[in-house]
């Protein structure tokens, strides 16, 4: 094998592989990266056998040919060479020889067959986004997700296709984030998958917003191609928790919020919240709420704003922390808020297809 | 022909022994109260081969003139009580006139004594419990007594009599209590020519404790004063940490006489509710005074034990006077009792009170009080700026508290805090939970050993700090105060969590329902032995729900080992926190702040709420040790 190539586009490329490539491993060719050579490109692939990443450079290819360096060493090393062309070269021995300007290194591989490569899928049903949705889709209802270990399903990200409509849903048990879209030209195919919470991140750096990126479900693995990245996944085993009947039928209160405005105060007002008083209280009353907070060990505060209501006084207690997550995501101007009384389940929305269930505190 | 006939004296004496004189310490005992209740300022106490051989008890009291020399012999033959309201009132230390005939019964005997206003002194010899000579003699002013071979005639007795070594270890207790309960009178223990224990005469108990226990133990204990209803409690008692794995050195003193009454342990035991392990025991030296009446010291034969007339409303004060101590409020006398009164009968059976109060101590399990019944500083004087002048601590008098809840969880709401009284003094600034509070924000830390331990460098030396156990201590301690703020916060869950349980399970989390809910668990009962968890408390790590709950469950069963189990928010708190922090992941700075911040502010940061410790100090001086630089 012997190619050159510009130092910053291998840079980056190899950043991308690195993000899946990890240090701590029990099989040593996982700490590695597979180069490859196709017509005219360099193809990185790191993978952790959960997540892989593929990834294709321009390359000036004089001699076609596979290796596997430390995926690590490498990025170093080239991270460290001056701006200008580099060669890549296999020498004896599986060495890779690598030079810029008057830098030469040389470092051992290993036997590129054993590296662990994807198959194609095969089935399944795909569309076409770009990734900017995409990543705006996850951003939205990432932050519910569940840390708790044991309960897998909820780690990751629901992605749920039903009747040309593309669902994303996320819960921790408490509350429900989920962003609802037509897609184009009505997708064949229903089915749901769970993403894990690692693919999630890497689709969030996938690329530019104004790239396409093709998503292809199977109910084994997803993949997601762009014009030169193919991030595949395992799915997360096991069934989504029908997350629907926690959404209420109907709501008998609205009220409409300036998002930003809510934010900030939500913000300042939880300052002196505790963990035993966790709570900020919103108070609902004619065109103005007012949000408090009152812990024994800090103190209190409180702090009213404008807001369209119409309906009678309320308040309403809330985890700000739950409270300001969906607001930090969104983008509207004016969030709306729906419940029954202080006690059901309330639901935030705004952006369009969004819709945020949040279980009120009992204090 | 009649069988019942009166037995000789001899006989009856030596039946006495048999009571009183267990084994070489109780000649000890026995001698050195004599030698107390004579005034003596100075004891001088030998022993050979573990007493088997010799014990010799020499004073420099009061002495005896030629007929009380021989009087004391006889059976029932005191100068300590005349009448029987005597008996009501006594105050010193024998008084039945049982020792000395009895000893005397069981070894070859002698006694020398001499009035210091005497030119001469007496010397009585007795064997077996027969007088071989009486004579005058030369010695000095007080009374000798030399006890040789003990139980010479009781060969069943000395059959029993254990290795030399273990013998001489009681009679070292024995004379360490003697020495610890008259602080006033110089001591000294040789046991086979060496000099075992030497204390001069002290001011008061506290310097006393200090040179009998060694400084170290000394050091690592708290004082104790506390003083209500004329009833005094006074002493040392060990910090949180210091433990021991057998009562043994849980030292009560009643009356200025070594004894204790079932109670009391218990009330210790209450007092140091969650800061000992189960089966450890905190050291302590505890002084209980109360006038004479109010006590009965004669239960025992050995007088080993006392009953109080009010052994409720004692060992309340017990458990009080070492739960103020453990937050750094000794030395404070209440002016209102902080107690209810409780109700007092003389028979010794105190009306059940059906409303403990604060310090209420109760010993039925299932109304025993949340550990920390005193209110909790309340707005924090939102920490205690410098260590600062005494007024910034804030007063933990119990007379803070709202008087007389109908709950038994008592804790202020933070509504009647803002204007609770002023008027208790406040402890000094030194007090070491504001020490404590001050060194864990002192802490500097300087990295993470394992995944687990925080190691952090204070101005005493080197700390090592358990996360786990420092988790475990803040969560308990916010469920607990959710649990009394009556209004625990709780996060209701979108979904709820199903948990089907094993009948048994069922029926104890069916049992305990109103306290998992009082601590802010929403459990809801599903049909059969299945339930929806559709909350949990605020800020609790939600992690695997329905594990969690099942692992309480488990542990509340087996800590109640086959008793039915009455949980208690207290025991369901603990157990909660114990299952619910995990092995954790390395702590980045700003959650290591957070982590001792909580901790600080924390009511009990010594241990976590199942005793084991929470922090560790390496002092300088025992690094310094290790690498030579100190001897």
């Amino acid at each position: 094998m012997k190619l050159t190539i510009a130092k910053e586009q291998l840079t980056a490329a190899l950043r991308r592989a690195l993000n899946v490539i990890s240090t701590r491993t029990t099989l040593p060719i996982l700490n590695n990266v597979l180069l490859e050579t196709v017509d005219g490109k360099l193809v990185l692939t790191g993978t952790d056998l959960e997540v892989s990443i593929r990834t294709e450079v321009p390359a000036t290819v004089e001699d076609p040919g596979t290796i596997t360096v430390l995926a690590k060493k490498f990025g170093q090393i080239v991270g460290s060479l001056p701006d200008g062309e580099v060669i890549l070269e296999t020498g004896e021995n599986q060495q890779l020889a690598i030079s810029c300007k008057k830098s030469f290194f040389k470092i051992i591989s290993m036997d590129s067959a054993e590296y662990p490569r994807e198959n194609q899928m095969e089935n399944g049903w795909s569309f076409v986004s770009t990734c900017g949705e995409l990543r705006k889709s996850l951003e939205k209802v990432a932050y519910s997700t569940s840390p708790d270990e044991t309960r897998r399903v909820l780690n990751g990200i629901l992605m749920s296709l039903r009747g040309g409509l593309l669902t994303m849903a996320a819960t921790d048990g408490r509350r429900l984030a989920m962003v609802e879209k037509a897609l184009p030209d009505g997708v064949a195919g229903e089915g749901d998958v769970i993403l894990p919470p690692k693919v999630v991140n890497e689709l969030q750096k996938l690329g530019d917003d104004e790239k396409q990126v093709t998503v292809q479900l199977s109910d084994r693995r997803v993949s997601f191609k762009t014009a030169d990245t193919l991030i595949t996944s395992k799915l997360v085993d096991g069934n989504y928790p029908n997350y629907r009947q926690a959404i209420p039928g109907s709501f008998s209160q609205t009220v409409i919020l300036p998002r930003q405005d809510f934010l900030t105060v939500l913000n300042r007002v939880s300052m002196v919240v505790s963990e035993t008083s966790a709570s900020v209280k919103i108070k609902l009353e004619k065109a103005q709420a007012t949000v408090s907070a009152v812990s024994s060990e800090i103190g209190e505060s409180n702090e009213p704003f404008d807001v369209s209501y119409e309906g009678k006084p309320v308040q309403i207690a809330f985890n700000p922390g739950f409270l300001m997550d969906p607001l930090k995501h969104l983008e509207c101007d004016q969030v709306t808020l729906e419940f029954n009384d202080e006690y059901s389940p309330v639901k935030i929305s705004g952006d369009e297809g969004f819709l945020y269930i949040i279980m009120p505190m009992r204090v | 022909m009649s069988i019942i006939r009166v037995l000789p004296d001899e006989l009856a004496n030596r039946i006495a022994a048999g009571e009183v004189i267990e084994r070489p310490a109780s000649v000890v005992k026995e001698l050195v109260e004599n030698a107390v209740d004579a005034g003596a300022r100075r004891i001088v106490v030998h022993a050979r081969n573990g007493g088997r051989t010799l014990i010799q008890v020499q004073d420099d009291g009061g002495g005896m003139d030629r007929d009380d020399a021989l009087l004391c012999l006889e059976p029932h033959a005191t100068s300590k009580i005349r009448e029987a309201a005597d008996i009501d009132r006594i105050t010193t230390l024998g008084f039945r006139g049982e020792a000395l005939p009895s000893i005397a019964s069981v070894s070859r005997f002698n006694l020398q004594t001499r009035q210091p206003q005497d030119l001469n002194g007496h010397e009585v010899s007795v064997e077996g419990g027969t007088m071989r000579d009486f004579r005058e003699c030369g010695c000095a002013p007080g009374t000798s007594v030399r006890v040789a071979q003990l139980f010479y005639n009781v060969p069943g007795r000395r059959k029993f009599l254990r290795s030399p070594a273990t013998e001489n270890e009681h009679i070292q207790e024995t004379v360490l209590l003697q020495a610890l309960a008259h602080p006033e009178v110089a001591f000294e223990l040789i046991l086979d020519d060496q000099p075992t224990l030497q204390s001069g005469a002290a001011a008061d108990p506290l310097r006393r404790a200090g040179m009998l226990l060694g400084r170290e133990t000394a050091d690592a204990m708290l004082p104790v004063d506390y003083t209500e209803d004329g009833i005094r409690i006074h002493g040392l008692t060990a910090r949180p940490g210091l433990t021991r794995s057998s009562r043994r050195e849980q030292r009560f003193f009643v009356n200025g006489r070594p004894a204790s009454a079932e109670g009391l342990f218990y009330a210790v035991r209450e007092a140091y509710h969650t800061l000992v392990m189960k089966g450890r025991y905190p050291p302590l030296v505890l002084y209980v005074e109360l006038p004479p009446d109010r006590v009965d010291v004669n239960v025992h034969p050995a007088k080993r034990e006392v009953r109080f007339r009010e052994p409720q409303l004692v060992a309340q004060l017990v458990a009080a006077a070492v739960r103020r101590a453990l937050r750094g409020l000794a030395g404070e006398t209440v002016a209102q009792p902080a107690l209810p009164a409780v109700a007092r009968d003389t028979a010794g059976t105190p009306a059940p009170s059906r409303q403990p109060a604060p310090f209420a101590f109760t010993p039925a399990p299932e109304q025993a009080p949340l550990p920390f019944p005193t209110p909790f500083p309340p707005l924090h004087s939102p920490r205690p700026p410098a260590p600062a002048e005494p007024t910034t601590t804030p007063p933990l008098s119990p007379t803070d508290h709202r008087p007389q809840t109908t709950d038994h969880l008592p804790l202020p709401t933070p509504q009647t805090t803002g204007h609770r009284p002023q008027t208790s003094p406040s402890s000094s600034g030194t007090s070491p939970s504001t020490a404590t509070r001050e060194q864990i924000r002192g802490l500097r830390i300087l990295g993470v050993l394992g995944t687990l331990y925080l190691v952090a460098e204070s101005a005493d030396g080197l700390v090592l700090l358990d996360q786990h156990a420092a988790h475990e201590r803040i969560l308990f301690e916010r469920l607990l105060a959710a649990a009394r703020a009556k209004a625990p916060e709780s996060q209701p869950l979108l979904l709820p969590v199903s948990l089907d349980l094993a009948p048994a399970d069922a029926t104890l989390l069916r049992r305990s329902l109103e306290h998992f809910q009082a601590l802010g668990f929403g459990l809801d009962t599903f049909g059969g032995n299945s339930f929806l968890i559709t909350a949990v408390p605020a800020g609790f790590p939600g992690d695997n729900l329905g594990g969690l709950l099942r692992d309480i469950l488990d542990e509340l069963r087996q800590s109640s080992a086959g008793n039915a189990p009455h949980p208690d928010e207290l025991r369901i708190a603990q157990a909660a926190c114990k299952h619910a922090v995990k092995a954790e992941d390395p702590l980045r700075p700003v959650e290591i702040d957070k982590l001792l911040e909580d901790l600080a502010a924390a009511e009990m940061p010594y241990t976590c709420p199942h005793g084991r410790p929470v922090m560790i100090t390496l002092p300088h001086s025992e690094i310094e040790r290790r690498f030579g630089r100190r001897a």
